[in-house]
């Protein structure tokens, strides 16, 4: 690609921001400025990753890798020399962000209040730190900067001005969210308190950004509005429809709270167009969405990051520019793709090292993006902390672990002993779930062993390490470990210790066992017992349906897909499992048509494109068989099921002997390897 | 002025503290632990200076003695006192292999780290520790590598007189030095 | 310049924001309203700096005519 596409790049990042909350407010007229942006460019879903968590998802969105590449494991890390645990930091991230990549190709960038952003990174524009915003201290005692928040630090004083203080806000502020606040008793209610914060937070952010895009130079910026997330984990609750177990009154005071929390953003939206002008490309991401309808929660698990149970798989991605598409929308995005896609609207290169992909179908004119092997390997200064500062925190704490074992150091105090052990246990459990999501099993099973065996009472890490043997196609072993789990669930059942009935979840595994034991009707007993349990769980709907399907019970999966879809129309696995059991029954038109809503949602999604081939091959229409199975084949090179199909295809049906045989090379090629 | 002897574990600390005791400087030190097959001549520890992290109103009773340090522990010294640091240095494979023995002999389970990593971490723990140092106005601090003691133990007791501008004797320091405890060569 | 504050001086779940925009500082300075609003936080340091003066300004005029009232009171008392 000789030309740039974009001249200058604004990258905004609002955590937790979700297309189910912001339709209905952008049919109502309710967000002009994310309207002018969809009108005007292309939007789409933007597919999480597993462990939802934010400053893990953060450092994946701008860095284009997995947490198990990019470092960042987790809400918190141990500090050093055995002091317990601190916030995730910036020194902790083993690779380039974006910023830095940018940075070393001689571009100005500017970063505001990413998470983790603390130290602030020595780049060559501005990076101000994620702990800017927050107001420790009452309004009139002193609230210095920590030492590390602003880059440069002679900058500190003209941002230590632009910070907003909750006691500085009035009741104009909080009524648009609480249009009767006058009826609230502030002193007995916390939660204006809490909206205060909120609103003082994401103002100082606001601050931040504008006062850079007004008086500094920039070819990137990026900045991290964290609001969205705190407005949905505090009043979700409250937002229509109306929730069971939720007071009138409490209804009636805050329905409109995460409404109004996604109006205040869009009319900081309209600022930063206003400042970044017509020649700026705007990519809005989020990280995760929340549920915000039937699928809310009604409770939070008692487990270290419990409330992230109410994130949605789906956040949002939106971009605009000279050379993206208008009006359209994208399907299949990642997180991972939006460093990579970046890089692409720079005219830059992406990394063979990234896990995402340049969005090419979001860009005007098609293009193949360059690739180099690795930014890591490129020299120069890229703005990131000197290395001395840089450091693996699991590691360091390992390297302490053994000078405290050799009886150097005195062992930490209980309390900071058990605050590390909690938090190492954490990340590698997160770790764990991070080589299950790239499906490298082999690497996962070791952790949660050793994860299982010295924290034999956490269920969790049990179940996890069952299902990561049954990918591994280990039923006895799995077995084991479920009959221990077995017991001691029903042990916590009675002493009612644990607020988590885990009994479905045994039994839906206990299902996938006696499956992979070759013993239908047990799994079938199981499975309709785990079944009874649930009402409203779409995720283990869909390992039912799973089930029902490798059964061959056709009937029973599509009435168990059917009722995922029910919950969660956008469930693209419970399309694709529809899709496949219409195939079965030979109805290829409706097998066709779920294939295809499953790609809408979800387009790296291999699977879905070679059931749309075999559904379309079916129905003869043999050239967008072709075409999927083409798909399907460059996300999947080794599905050599789609590839003998594409052969026969090109011979038989298309006269196409040429790409048959280029075919017919790669197969023998696949086989031989 | 407070003399410290520094370095990671396994890097010759105690050695140093010994051949200081036998040149003539008082030592601080306690009975915490006993001499053991690791260290036969003892340990040379002060139990207070493995939580200097939490309490550091000991260190007044080290002013003119020397008293051993762990090196991660040196960042959390006071700016009141001054410092004369003599940190150990020994070939790190040589030092872990060293480690992991005692670890062994102690039935302790150490860093669960492949040992290339936990080498390269201790390198940046006492690398980042060094630059801070350096950075402070009240410490000197000399490097001293056990290999070369074990090779050459006047030319290097003369080192540390200089270093310590005292008058300790050489003879007494380079006799403490024996090569038949040097088990972990490489 | 723009500003949303209008939305904020009836606020009900179901207004929308209006954009108004001021054909020079001075107007938009004039329209700031002492209590701030959700409009005037949204168009970030320029805003709320304005705000923050308008707020320092009245207070200062407000306690220079408590100043006179309090010395006509001691003059007439």
């Amino acid at each position: 690609m000789a030309e740039r596409p974009a001249k200058r790049v604004l990258l905004i990042g609002w955590d937790a921001a979700d297309w189910k909350i912001i339709n209905p407010l952008l049919d109502a007229g309710e967000m002009p400025a994310l309207e002018s942006l969809v009108n005007n460019g292309v939007m789409g879903n933007l597919a999480t990753l597993d462990p939802p968590l934010s400053p893990m998802m953060w450092t994946s969105i701008a860095t284009g890798m997995h947490a198990d590449k990019h470092g960042i494991q987790g809400f918190i890390e141990p500090a050093p020399q055995a002091q317990g645990v601190r916030p995730v930091m910036t020194t902790s991230r083993k690779v380039k962000a974006l910023w830095n990549i940018l940075m070393q190709n001689g571009l100005k960038t500017h970063v505001v209040g990413w998470w983790p952003g603390h130290p602030a990174e020595p780049i060559n524009g501005i990076y101000i730190s994620n702990h800017y915003q927050r107001a420790y201290a009452p309004i009139d005692k002193p609230w210095h900067l920590h030492p590390g928040t602003i880059h440069p630090k002679e900058m500190e004083s003209v941002f230590d001005q632009l910070r907003i203080h909750p006691a500085e806000l009035t009741g104009a502020h909080i009524m648009p969210f609480v249009p009767e606040l006058k009826k609230i008793d502030q002193e007995k209610e916390k939660k204006i308190e809490m909206l205060g914060k909120i609103i003082a937070d994401a103002a100082t952010i606001h601050n931040a950004a504008t006062y850079i895009m007004e008086n500094e130079p920039w070819d990137f910026m990026a900045v991290y509005y964290d609001a969205i997330d705190h407005f949905c984990h505090g009043f979700i609750n409250f937002h229509p429809p109306k929730m069971e177990f939720v007071p009138n009154d409490q209804y009636e005071l805050y329905q409109g709270v995460v409404n109004g929390g996604y109006r205040f953003h869009d009319m900081m939206l309209a600022r930063l167009i206003e400042l970044a002008g017509p020649d700026t490309t705007i990519v809005l991401v989020s990280d995760h969405g929340f549920h915000s309808d039937h699928l809310r929660p009604t409770g939070i698990r008692k487990i270290p990051a419990g409330p992230a149970d109410q994130h949605r798989s789906y956040g949002v991605i939106c971009m605009k520019g000279r050379n993206i598409q208008k009006d359209e929308r994208i399907y299949g995005a990642t997180l991972l793709d939006i460093t990579p896609t970046i890089l692409s609207l720079y005219g830059l290169p992406t990394g063979r090292d990234m896990d995402g992909h340049t969005l090419v179908q979001a860009f005007k004119k098609p293009f193949v993006p360059e690739m180099i092997d690795s930014w890591e390997k490129v020299e120069g200064d890229a703005g990131m902390h000197p290395v001395d500062l840089q450091e693996d925190p699991w590691a360091a704490q390992e390297a302490m672990q053994q000078l405290i074992a050799l009886g150097y150091i005195e062992k930490p105090d209980k309390n900071k002993q058990k605050a590390i052990t909690k938090t190492t246990n954490e990340s590698r459990f997160y770790l764990a779930r991070v080589y299950m999501n790239k499906s490298m099993f082999q690497e996962a099973l070791p952790i949660l062993e050793k994860l299982y065996k010295k924290n034999p009472d956490e269920i969790r890490f049990g179940l996890q390490l069952i299902r990561c043997l049954l990918e591994l196609g280990a039923p006895e072993a799995s077995q084991k470990i479920l009959d221990e789990i077995k017991v001691l669930a029903e042990k916590n059942r009675k002493k009612k210790e644990k607020q988590t009935d885990y009994t479905p979840h045994l039994d839906l595994l206990q299902g996938r066992i006696f499956l992979e034991k070759n013993r239908p009707m047990q799994a079938l007993e199981s499975l309709e017992k785990a079944e009874k349990m649930l009402s409203s769980h779409p995720g283990l709907y869909l390992q039912i349906g799973s089930v029902y399907s490798k059964l061959k019970f056709w009937n029973k999966a599509i009435d168990t897909y059917q009722k995922v879809l029910s919950l969660d129309p956008d469930n693209a696995q419970a399309h694709h499992g529809l899709a496949r059991a219409y195939l079965r029954q030979r109805r290829y038109v409706e097998a066709a048509e779920e294939a295809l809503e499953a790609i809408g949602l979800l387009y790296h999604y291999p699977h879905a494109h070679f059931n749309l081939g075999l559904a379309l091959l079916r129905i003869k229409r043999f050239e967008r068989a072709a075409e999927a199975f083409e798909v399907c084949l460059r996300m999947a090179p080794d599905m050599n099921r789609a590839r003998r199909l594409l052969i026969h295809l090109y011979e038989k049906q298309l006269n196409n002997s040429e790409k048959a045989e280029a075919h017919r090379k790669m197969l023998e090629d696949s086989e031989s390897a | 002025m407070i003399t410290i002897v520094s370095g990671l574990p396994r890097s010759g600390t105690s050695l140093m503290m010994q051949m200081l005791e036998k040149g003539g400087m008082e030592t601080l030190k306690d009975n915490s632990r006993i001499p053991d097959v690791n260290n036969p001549r003892g340990y040379y520890e002060y139990n207070k200076a493995k939580s200097l992290q939490k309490d550091n109103t000991w260190l007044k009773d080290a002013e003119g003695r020397c008293v051993k340090i762990i090196a991660p522990l040196l960042c959390f010294l006071p700016v009141q006192y001054e410092y004369n640091i003599l940190f150990m240095t020994r070939n790190m494979d040589e030092m872990i292999q060293s480690q992991t023995k005692m670890l062994h002999n102690m039935h302790q389970q150490g860093a669960a780290l492949e040992s290339s990593v936990l080498k390269k971490t201790f390198q940046k723990q006492t690398d980042k520790v060094l630059l801070l140092l350096s950075n402070f106005k009240n410490v000197r601090l000399q490097k001293f590598s056990y290999n070369e003691m074990i090779n050459n133990p006047t030319a290097n007791a003369l080192l540390v007189n200089q270093f310590l501008k005292s008058s300790l004797s050489v003879n007494a320091m380079a006799s403490a030095i024996d090569q038949s405890l040097y088990h972990e060569r490489l | 310049m723009t500003d949303h504050a209008d939305q904020e001086k009836n606020p009900s779940p179901d207004t929308r924001p209006r954009t108004k925009h001021y054909t020079s500082y001075e107007d938009f300075y004039n329209d700031i309203p002492e209590e701030g609003s959700l409009g005037i936080l949204a168009m970030g340091f320029q805003g709320v700096l304005a705000w923050r003066r308008k707020k320092e300004e009245l207070k200062a005029a407000r306690d220079k005519q408590n100043f006179s009232f309090e010395k006509s009171e001691e003059n007439h008392g």
